[in-house]
């Protein structure tokens, strides 16, 4: 495994972001954007980490550095990159904010606000996370409430006011009309725009323990393949066509999983980070005959246990994913950080490039990712 | 120590109790003025005012929050012979969008012939309780019963400590297994008599009892405070009398049963009259490492023992007595690398920095004085990063890799 | 053992008169407010009062973004360090302590760049001034701890102890390189006027290779001196130097070392080098004549850095505890006798002395914060010094060290994460100061609530956790957030305020007919039984939706049992009859001759409870409830006759 740098940055890092690299030209990403939390003065930040990937070279060379950084009110709860000069965050004083980057002389400077996005009758309430699929916004809090936005309308699109009666704790896109929540009292909630009304399309949850999920992520190929992540560590993955229940439960963490993403380009590969200060690199392969030994860190093969038989009909159509056999389908997890750390708080991946932050004020940055 | 922080705090008249929130985000400020003002901490840092009302009408001497277990809750206790309990309510009005909050009085106690002195909640695993004591020499202790419903309090009890209460402190000691105790403390100076009384209640006979009176204190008593108990099996009492007194109190335990009034021993821990005057208040920190007491000598001393349980004062707050720059005094912000930007400190702070330990600043550099060394000489400051450190290292990447366990250092001898 | 008095330092408040009045205080949780107030002595004296309050912080350092990186990084090996299993073979474990100690001391080295950085790059000269200070302290805090390193935690012995100090000498005392770089770059080196100043500097420090070569440049400048500077180069070459690694035994070492400073004595005598004055003080600092080397001391600059010079030329087989004697001697020679030693100084001397715990008291006292000598003292009571020192407080001294720097840490409105893996590795007070202050964090957002809760249950500490989970609660009740305040009090365990939230839905439900937060009442599972009223609601809530899926004979047999097992609360009666009423006079009979006559029961004890209540009180509504209970009387009846007449039916 290469080894991986730790940047200490001087503030709790409670979410890391990549800036999209055009589709087109074949680079590894270089510019990430991070937000703190738990400061007097929060900051959104914008670092680049310049060459990446390299064959042979120094991984100090990888060292991020700091471009631009603006103050933020409130902890940065949840932290998107819009387009390329565009960051959308959510705080914790309910406000709902859009900064641009300008690449000339390096300055963040913000673009637009939606104050109040979030709010109790007498008190702000956290936004506790963002989505976006340009030009909308969705934005969710501890309020319970959906909030539609569109870029430039300085006003709000659509409220979905008591959309849930507890804590909403993240939001993704499904479809450009169609979002999917997930609350402290364990359910997905699909939502869809088109319809009027305040009721949510679909619900699914786990039945038995109403666990909170904490994050949720979307295959980036199969829009109805879904990965969440728990209070327990758990990771469960979704099929939100059929049924109500998940596909598969994995135990992944022993605390807290804080973020889950599937690889934007290689969705066999799948990652997750923690409360209890480990990242795990799952990796999905169907019908290898030899197990892949990843180098370095730590192997293990976690057993998956599946709920529900896998759906009959062409295997080469189903997910790896979904493939609860564990017979069938090998998968290989990897802890990607070196030893254990305070909370990993978020991370991201992109290209061969994964950054994350931590409770300790550190980013880690590794450049070569296997996959 | 520095000034980090200056607030206008903006009442008419003098303030006569400051109380921070079990959290430390709000504060509640009383004064003469018989009013009582309410801050909030922004998640910048800075304090806004966000509720300010005529409490009483008398002066207010003092004011305390409710832990926040029973919501937001204030009790202020005055001169005009009441104690009040206010609540925050949130809903109908739209104050809270202009940054306001709104307190309704839950009740008012009216119990008290004389100035009510003082006002405390008791530890929460008792309930929603509150003592007042008052220059009529009574302790009163409150109930109530329906946390949800704040206008319902009760007189639970009522302890007659014969001598007019200046003070009085509840045991934080937060297990069950304790049961609660109080002491009182007298400003009275006719009577010769013991000053502070300790009374703690009683299972069986469900009531407090007197079991100790501490007869080395015979001078007017102006605030008491316990300690929160870390673990000891003692308790720790400090009292601000004509000198700082810190006491200690053994519980000795006859038989197992708690039919009998736990018997306690009483040792003198400390004794300070750093002050030269009469000490008018005593508080312990958040830890209890460290005390604090302020005198009519307009100072105030912080106390602080070693691991060998030697007591001396380790810092002086102290009036300068200069007249405040009106522009400078409000929401002075401490810059990021904790400059003390303080309005009057022309001079480097005395005591801020250890930097006078090391290196005297007045003296020139002379051989064999570290300066020589230490500080980089004047002609490296100009330049730029590289040469600054006056190191030819390079910094030892190492440490950003995990691989690797030894530092890049100049090659060790075996 | 006595303690250095020190006069406690006066932190001037602003605006207050001293003669004035007292100064109000109330502790916080990072700081101390101060205010002016009453004073009954000061009362005559009239004028304005201070109208502020002022927030006082006792230490800055916790504050500076970059000692910042210090702390976290510190506590990262801190943690790695209580990890380290103890059977180990002692020579591992001590290869492994020098390690971590040589992490510490890069942290704090990489720290001081990145302050001297600033210090460089800041207009405002009073900051920069600050931070050069905090690069000096940080400059002698590292001086000490690679003292003690070498010292303690190394414990080199004889032979590779002088080694080691040279290379710490070195190490601190780097601008001999910057020095020679500007000779060497120079168009004619020989000729630059700190060219001697550099070959002298290079001898007093034992690099002789890095001296010859730098006279090298001086030989083709003078050929007709040629052969001395051959001789010079020759002895410089031969000195031999101990190889700890190799078979040669340190007497081998000795015998051969004497006899190259006899060498080296002779032609000092005999004047070999008396036609150049600079080789002959070089030579004369090869036969460690004290008086050329206090000539120098402006090169030396430090009275330690003599000391090392010194035993490299005189005593390198030195042996440690030998090492104070010398050291003593050097420090009275160097300093002049009419000055004091600094603080500094004390502390290199008690370390010379191998007086452990006098280190730390000095530096205890002489720094702001507690950092190093928490660190330090953990390091070294790893290392199990503590103990050998006979200090009968030796583990209470680390923990005291590391419960003050935790705490101080737990001030901080960020690092307080740290301060808990500080608290878990105090054994004796650890947990109870934890407990006490991680309820004082303040909880901004859900999420920093779940962090500190998932803190607090890892160690079991469940009473924090209730009182976390209600104060969530009150807070999201206030906010009008039910389904939170549920959520949480659920969590919090506490019985008595899940029935007052499950109230407070009842009487929503009252007043609005349909019950909010389905969603959350419909998933309570297990948790309903917390409480009897959160069963009630959780039961009554199924019971509408039975109903609602027309699934009449379960949803009547639910209403009665919460009667009947008395789950209901009694003033709720009346509504659940009246739910029952639809159910009675539907065409199809649904309620038994049984449950009829218990319907009957029911309504007859609450009629005799209301009675009772009544007498006291004239209803209002008398009339409603007279007819309300009028129409139940009716429907009972008539469902009891249809019931007996069905069941009374034989099929055919």
């Amino acid at each position: 495994m290469d080894s991986i740098n730790a940047k200490y940055v001087s503030q709790k890092i409670s979410k890391v972001r990549w800036r999209p690299v055009s589709s087109a030209a074949l680079q590894q990403p270089e510019v990430f954007a991070t937000g703190s939390w738990d400061n007097e003065d929060n900051k959104v930040s914008v670092w680049s980490v310049g060459e990446c990937g390299g064959a042979g070279e120094d991984a100090f060379e990888g060292d991020p550095q700091l471009l631009c950084e603006l103050r933020h009110a409130g902890d940065v709860l949840d932290l998107q990159f819009l387009d390329q000069d565009r960051i959308v965050t959510a705080s914790s004083t309910g406000a709902v904010t859009i900064f641009r980057h300008h690449h000339n002389n390096q300055t963040l400077s913000v673009a637009q606000r939606w104050d109040k996005a979030h709010r109790y009758p007498c008190d702000n309430a956290p936004c506790t996370g963002v989505a976006c699929s340009s030009p909308e916004l969705v934005s969710v809090g501890e309020d319970g409430r959906v909030v539609l936005f569109r870029v430039d309308q300085s006003g709000i699109l659509r409220t979905i006011d008591n959309a849930d009666s507890s804590t909403i704790h993240a939001v993704t896109f499904l479809r450009t009309t169609e979002v999917l929540t997930v609350n402290s009292i364990g359910q997905l909630k699909l939502w869809d725009f088109r319809q009027q009304g305040n009721d949510p399309a679909q619900i699914l949850s786990l039945t038995g323990d109403r666990v909170p999920l904490h994050c949720v992520d979307r295959h980036p190929n199969q829009q109805h393949i879904v990965a969440t992540g728990g209070q327990d560590g758990m990771l469960c993955i979704w099929d939100v066509r059929q049924g109500s229940m998940p596909f598969s439960l994995m135990e992944a963490h022993s605390a807290e999983m804080w973020e889950v993403h599937f690889h934007p380009s290689n969705p066999d590969h799948l990652f997750t980070c923690s409360e209890d200060g480990s990242l795990l690199h799952w990796e999905t392969s169907t019908g290898s005959d030899a197990p892949s030994f990843l180098q370095g860190g730590r192997n293990s093969t976690i057993v998956s246990r599946s709920s529900a038989a896998p759906a009959g009909g062409n295997q080469s159509l189903i997910s790896a994913w979904l493939s609860g056999d564990s017979t069938k389908g090998r998968l290989e997890t990897t802890h990607m950080l070196p030893s254990q750390t305070l909370s990993v708080n978020s991370l991201d991946v992109l290209g061969q490039c994964l950054v994350c932050g931590t409770d300790g004020e550190a980013i880690y940055v590794n450049s070569r990712v296997p996959i | 120590m520095f000034v980090a922080r200056t607030i206008a705090a903006d009442h008419k008249d003098l303030i006569h109790d400051v109380s921070y929130d079990f959290h430390g985000r709000r504060m509640a400020t009383c004064s003469s003025d018989q009013s009582v003002k309410v801050w909030d901490k922004g998640e910048d840092g800075q304090w806004r005012c966000t509720a300010s009302w005529k409490t009483h009408s008398g002066s207010v001497w003092r004011v305390t929050w409710a832990h926040p277990e029973f919501g937001q809750v204030l009790a202020s206790c005055s001169f005009d012979r009441t104690a009040a309990v206010w609540e925050e309510i949130v809903g109908e009005s739209n104050d809270k969008q202009r940054g306001l909050s709104h307190w309704i009085k839950r009740t008012t106690l009216v119990d008290s012939r004389t100035s009510v002195t003082d006002v405390k909640f008791a530890p929460k695993h008792m309930g929603l309780v509150l003592s007042t004591c008052s220059a009529d020499g009574v302790v009163r202790i409150y109930e109530a019963p329906d946390v949800m419903n704040l206008s319902q309090w009760s007189l639970q009890h009522e302890i007659s400590c014969k001598i007019s209460c200046s003070c009085l402190s509840w045991n934080p000691s937060s297990s069950r297994a304790h049961p609660p105790m109080i002491a009182v403390g007298s400003d009275d100076s006719v009577t010769y008599c013991g000053k502070v009384q300790i009374y703690e209640y009683n299972e069986n006979t469900r009531k407090y009892a007197k079991v100790e009176t501490l007869m080395t204190v015979t001078d007017p008593v102006h605030d008491v405070a316990f300690s929160p108990n870390l673990g000891r099996s003692f308790h720790v009492l400090a009292i601000a009398t004509k000198d700082v007194r810190i006491f200690k109190l053994v519980p000795l335990r006859e038989s197992s049963s708690t039919s009998v009034p736990t018997k306690l021993e009483v040792q003198v821990m400390a004794q300070f009259d750093h002050h030269s005057s009469q000490v008018w208040r005593v508080s312990w920190n958040i830890t209890s490492t460290l005390l604090a007491s302020s005198g009519d000598d307009g100072c105030v001393r912080l106390w602080k023992a070693n691991y060998m349980d030697n007591w001396k004062c380790t810092g002086i707050l102290r009036g300068d007595g200069s007249p405040v720059n009106g522009a400078a005094a409000h929401g002075t912000v401490v810059g990021a690398a904790g400059t003390a930007v303080s309005a009057a400190a022309q001079q480097p702070l005395v005591g801020a920095s250890a930097g006078r330990y090391f290196f005297p600043h007045l003296e020139a550099p002379r051989p064999g004085s570290r300066l020589g060394l230490l500080l980089p000489p004047p002609a490296l400051i100009e330049q730029t990063c590289d040469s600054e450190s006056g190191y030819t290292q390079p910094a030892p990447p190492r440490r950003r890799h995990f691989k690797a366990n030894t530092a890049t250092l100049p090659p060790e001898h075996e | 053992m006595e303690e250095v008095d020190v006069d406690p330092a006066v932190t001037p408040i602003p605006g207050i008169n001293v003669a004035r009045g007292r100064l109000g205080f109330v502790w916080g949780p990072g700081d101390i407010l101060v205010y002016e107030s009453f004073s009954p002595a000061a009362a005559p004296l009239g004028g304005p009062f201070c109208q502020d309050v002022y927030a006082v912080r006792k230490d800055e350092d916790i504050y500076s973004p970059v000692l910042r990186k210090l702390f976290n990084e510190s506590h990262h090996i801190f943690v790695g360090l209580q990890k380290i299993t103890f059977d180990l073979p002692s020579k591992t474990k001590k290869t492994q302590f020098v390690s971590i100690s040589k992490n510490y001391r890069s942290v704090i080295r990489a720290c001081m760049e990145e302050v001297q950085k600033l210090a460089v790059s800041t207009c405002e000269s009073s900051l920069a001034a600050q931070y050069g200070n905090q690069v000096s302290i940080l400059l002698a805090v590292e001086l000490i701890w690679n003292l003690c390193e070498v010292l303690f935690i190394d414990a080199a012995q004889a032979g590779s102890l002088l080694l080691h100090l040279l290379d710490w000498v070195r190490l601190h005392k780097a601008d001999v390189d910057e020095k020679a770089r500007e000779v060497l770059q120079y168009e004619s080196p020989a000729n630059h006027e700190a060219f001697w100043d550099v070959v002298i500097s290079f001898v007093l420090q034992g690099r002789m290779d890095e001296a010859r070569s730098v006279l090298d440049k001086q030989v083709s400048q003078q050929p007709a001196a040629r052969s001395i500077f051959k001789l010079m180069d020759s002895l410089l070459m031969k000195m031999p130097i101990y190889n700890p690694g190799s078979t040669q035994t340190l007497t081998e070492f000795d015998v051969k070392w004497r006899r190259w400073h006899e060498e080296c004595n002779r032609c000092l005598q005999d004047g070999s080098f008396a036609s150049n004055q600079h080789l002959l003080t070089i030579c004369k600092i090869l036969v460690c004549d004290v008086d050329t080397l206090l000539e120098h001391k402006e090169l030396l600059s430090t009275w330690y850095h003599f000391l090392v010079t010194r035993l490299l030329y005189s005593h390198p087989t030195v042996k440690p505890i030998d090492l104070h004697y010398y050291a003593q001697a050097s420090m009275d020679m160097f300093m002049d006798t009419h000055s004091a030693p600094e603080p500094l100084d004390s502390i290199l001397m008690a370390a010379f002395e191998f007086d452990l715990h006098q280190v730390i008291k000095d530096c205890s006292i002489a720094l702001n914060n507690w950092w190093f000598v928490a660190h330090i003292t953990d390091l070294l009571d790893h290392c199990k010094l503590l103990q050998s020192h006979n200090l009968h407080f030796g583990s209470n001294l680390r923990e005291f060290l590391l419960l003050e720097y935790a705490s101080g840490l737990f001030t901080h409105h960020s690092l307080w994460q740290l301060a808990v893996d500080y608290f878990d590795h105090c054994p004796e007070f650890g947990r109870v100061y934890l407990e006490l202050q991680i309820e004082r964090v303040p909880l901004d957002t859900e999420r920093k609530a779940l962090k500190v809760l998932r803190i607090c249950e890892q160690r079991q500490m469940t009473e924090q956790v209730r009182s976390i989970c209600k104060i969530m609660a009150v807070r999201a009740l206030r906010n009008n957030r039910l389904g939170s305040g549920l959520s949480w009090t659920i969590r919090a365990k506490d019985a008595a305020f899940a029935t007052l939230i499950s109230e407070r839905f009842l009487q929503d439900y009252c007043s609005k007919g349909s019950f909010s937060d389905l969603d959350l009442i419909d998933n309570l599972g297990p948790s309903m039984l917390l409480s009897d009223r959160l069963t009630f609601l959780g039961k009554y809530r199924e019971f509408h939706r039975l109903y609602g899926e027309n699934r009449f004979s379960e949803a009547a047999k639910l209403l009665l049992s919460l009667m009947t097992a008395k789950i209901a609360p009694q003033n709720f009666w009346m509504t659940l009859l009246t739910d029952a009423l639809p159910l009675l006079e539907q065409k199809e009979v649904i309620f038994s001759t049984e449950q009829t006559h218990e319907l009957m029961n029911c309504l007859e004890e609450l009629i005799s409870v209301k009675a009772v209540e009544n007498q006291d009180h004239l209803m209002q509504d008398e009339d409603v409830e007279t007819t309300k209970l009028e129409l139940l009387r009716l429907a009972l009846a008539r469902n009891l006759a249809m019931a007996i007449v069905k069941e009374g039916t034989v099929e055919n």
